[in-house]
């Protein structure tokens, strides 16, 4: 049997790398193409034949590709839907979004990734997640829309306790990455293909990590331009427009006013409370101290300007690891409960392979395999 | 090349049965046989770990290792590009394909692709009790 013979496969059948894809993957990234040329050692009309179909890389080449752009390889091979191509970056420190270092930019190009791969797998298990949540009106007020929600979400008067897995119930995939520090918080877009889209960055404490999901679920909601927002002091309102409408939502929705103010006469806490008595009712409410001190001082429950004085003496605790294995930890959290039960099921029906399962999971393979036996053992 | 003129003793493995022959404490077999081994660079990428037994077999037997030809590059490019499939798997098809090698296989979305492609499969446990002579279709 040779190549040729073998029906599907064999040469001459076409150009395999697609230019198209190679050009997505390199302006995702924002990379010039002379930057490209350097970084591989070749000619600049080389990476201009190649993203035009004129010549294509070789094997060794497409590798270097693949890990500069922060792609798989079969994203050369096969046309996908296209990432947003006008994304903002929402600063609340006026840099624009191709200021943000290469290392954050490949963290938005590995986001991408993980979406394809999730409706890859959504498909291939033919259980497409639909989406469960309607556009708002721009002019609808946010804090009248946090309290609409708080009720879809039946919450009552509680804090809000599984915001990722509620969110998620309502078709939003949502990923927790490792961004680079003082980068930016999170970034969200409504997709064509993938559909409403959130990523978390995964360094930050679980509070801001609640508030920066909140956040994006707003922009999501009102339909706002894809954006990746930069939260330095959640709680303070950003500038006017998009941004501050998405605090304002994040805030009343975790942190209600009505309730925050009962909690806090309940505590019978004084205008100048202790670090730790802040403390206490932030885990309560789930989110950071930074962002409950504020809340509180903007609801005049604590004097103006002291929020600032007891942050200035405050150092923010280092995000606790979840329980459970290592290896499962290191995925669990990136990826969410119903990415990793597709990816698992997928194996296990053979619909894609060990090497396809340690690469969704972000594993070696032995660890991918490891944790393929453990799963089926729970099942 | 195809089955009936193929080289008889070769094998090109995936990198789950390598682990799982790692498992069983059988690599020694690996360096009994290891004129018969040949692998993907894509595979001894994969189970390359610090200090495993497969490493230290990588280590004394590089020459298992088995470079693409520029045609064989093609082709693992369009066995890569299908749905499900990976690179070590794609890679060890692709020799198994073109050189007309028996291939070793465990996992079971890689053995599917490569039996519809015509190749002969073997499991890791076939492999080791001398799956020579089994019948070839």
């Amino acid at each position: 049997m040779t190549i040729e013979t073998v029906e599907g496969l064999g040469k001459g059948k076409g150009h395999v790398i697609l230019g198209i894809q190679l050009q997505k993957a390199r302006e995702t990234v924002h990379f010039r193409p002379e930057e490209v040329a350097r970084r591989l050692g070749v000619h600049l009309d080389e990476i201009v034949d190649w993203e035009a179909e004129h010549a294509k890389p070789n094997l060794k080449q497409l590798e270097q590709l693949a890990e500069i752009y922060g792609r798989e390889i079969d994203y050369f091979l096969k046309e996908t839907p296209t990432p947003p191509t006008q994304v903002h970056l929402r600063s609340t420190t006026g840099r624009s979004f191709k200021e943000l270092s290469e290392e954050s930019r490949l963290v938005i190009a590995g986001f991408d990734e993980l979406c394809r791969t999730a409706l890859e797998l959504e498909r291939t298990l033919g259980k497409i997640q639909p989406v469960a949540i309607e556009p708002v009106p721009r002019n609808q007020s946010p804090i009248e829309l946090a309290r609409t929600q708080r009720d879809i979400f039946k919450l009552g008067e509680k804090p809000v306790s599984k915001l990722r897995d509620d969110v998620m119930q309502k078709g939003v995939r949502i990923f927790e990455l490792d961004i680079p520090p003082g980068q930016f918080s999170g970034f969200s877009y409504w997709h064509s293909d993938y559909g409403p889209c959130i990523l978390i960055n995964a360094k930050e404490v679980p509070g801001r990590r609640n508030f920066t999901l909140a956040h994006e679920y707003a922009h999501l909601l009102y339909r706002h331009p894809p954006s990746v927002c930069d939260i330095t002091e959640e709680g303070r309102l950003g500038p006017a427009g998009d941004e501050r409408v998405a605090d304002l939502f994040a805030v009343e929705f975790l942190l209600p006013a009505k309730l925050i103010d009962e909690g806090f006469s309940k505590r019978a806490l004084s205008k100048t409370p202790s670090i730790q008595e802040v403390g206490n009712m932030a885990g309560r409410w789930r989110v950071s101290v930074q962002a409950m001190l504020y809340r509180l001082e903007d609801l005049g429950l604590i004097e103006q300007g002291y929020a600032n004085y007891l942050l200035a003496s405050y150092q923010p605790p280092h995000p606790r690891a979840p329980k459970g294995p290592r290896w499962e930890r290191s995925f669990k959290r990136r990826l969410g409960k119903e990415f990793i039960s597709n990816a698992f099921e997928a194996y296990y029906k053979g619909d894609i392979s060990l090497g396809k399962l340690a690469h969704n999971l972000g594993l070696p393979l032995r660890k991918a395999l490891e944790a393929a036996e453990h799963y089926k053992e729970i099942d | 090349m195809d089955y009936a003129t193929r080289q008889l003793s070769q094998y090109v493995f995936d990198s789950s049965s390598l682990i799982f022959i790692e498992r069983s404490k059988d690599v020694i077999q690996l360096r009994r046989r290891h004129s018969e081994v040949v692998l993907p660079e894509q595979v001894a990428e994969e189970v390359r770990q610090p200090g495993s037994p497969l490493e230290t077999f990588l280590d004394h037997y590089p020459s298992v290792v088995t470079p693409f030809t520029s045609s064989e590059e093609d082709l693992y490019l369009q066995i890569r590009g299908q749905a499900g499939i990976h690179d070590g798997e794609a890679a060890a098809i692709t020799l198994a394909l073109s050189r007309s090698i028996l291939l070793v296989i465990e996992d079971k979305m890689g053995r599917s692709k490569a039996e519809n492609h015509g190749i002969r499969c073997l499991s890791w446990q076939e492999f080791l009790h001398g799956a020579l002579f089994l019948p070839f279709v």
